[in-house]
């Protein structure tokens, strides 16, 4: 599973809801050549 | 004489402050610089031309991020001679500047960067995009702002409305702030300029990143040493 957070324009602001967090991505993962140490 | 553009150039005839009106011709004369006058604008095209010969409608899709080559809602980041992502530990105030091509008009609607295995605590992570002048980072052109980065293997990223014309940029990555640690993807394998510099005694210079940035970025003044370029992408809208 691969998580993407998204802000809005301008990035983190905790003058706005959620801290400007307009959307939360959970993908399933892919097979690829990426390697993580 | 009929007009042989854009076949070929024309080769119209001058006249003289002594000849006279029907030689060479007045109204031919006229005629001849009409219809050069004519084959130009069918060979520019009007304003949003169908024309696919004229130059409006090749420009147009030169320009068009259709043919750009990127896909929409795909983010992408510099190619990498190992086509694999390491992570490491990057230092607090340090940006890595990520060498990145436009190679057609395109306009972007995100810009990320990942977190890796290790994060404990909340790391301020700015992001942006530097113009770039003689192989080097120079002038902010986007401060994108920050994320607030808690969690590992995590995708950060920002909204963002930025076109960007052909020619070279920075990624730029700094960790503001954090109060744990952190490790991020780095792309330390990118394939950079075509052209790289090297120093007196020949040296590659492939890295550039620049000390002491705590807050929004800057006018660049970087070195040639530090961090290995931390992975930023950009996601075509």
């Amino acid at each position: 599973m691969s998580r993407e957070v998204v802000f809005g324009i301008g990035g983190y602001d905790p003058s706005k809801p959620n801290d400007n967090i307009v959307e939360i991505i959970d993908t399933p993962d892919e097979v690829d050549s990426q390697s993580e140490e | 004489m009929a007009t042989n553009f854009p076949t070929s150039l024309d080769a119209l005839s001058n006249p003289t402050s002594t000849d006279g009106l029907n030689n060479p011709s007045h109204s031919g004369q006229h005629a001849d610089a009409n219809d050069a006058i004519e084959a130009l604008e069918a060979k520019v095209g009007v304003d949003s031309s169908a024309v696919s010969t004229s130059l409006d409608f090749l420009v147009t899709q030169a320009n068009a991020s259709g043919s750009s080559g990127l896909a929409s809602g795909t983010y992408y980041t510099t190619s990498s001679n190992t086509n694999t992502t390491s992570t490491a530990t990057t230092t607090t105030g340090v940006v890595s500047y990520l060498p990145f091509l436009v190679e057609r008009t395109t306009t972007f609607d995100r810009i990320a960067c990942r977190t890796g295995g290790t994060v404990t605590g909340t790391s301020t992570v700015r992001l942006g995009i530097y113009n770039n002048s003689n192989k080097k980072p120079t002038t902010v052109l986007l401060d994108a702002g920050t994320v607030a980065a808690t969690a590992t293997s995590t995708i950060y990223s920002i909204t963002i409305n930025q076109t960007l014309n052909p020619g070279w940029y920075w990624l730029a990555h700094v960790v503001n702030s954090t109060t744990g640690t952190h490790t991020f993807f780095q792309n330390a394998d990118a394939l950079p300029f075509g052209q790289m510099p090297l120093t007196a005694t020949f040296a590659f210079q492939p890295n550039y990143s620049q000390t002491g940035v705590t807050g929004a970025f800057a006018t660049a003044s970087p070195t040639t040493t530090g961090n290995s370029r931390v992975l930023v992408a950009l996601r075509v809208a």
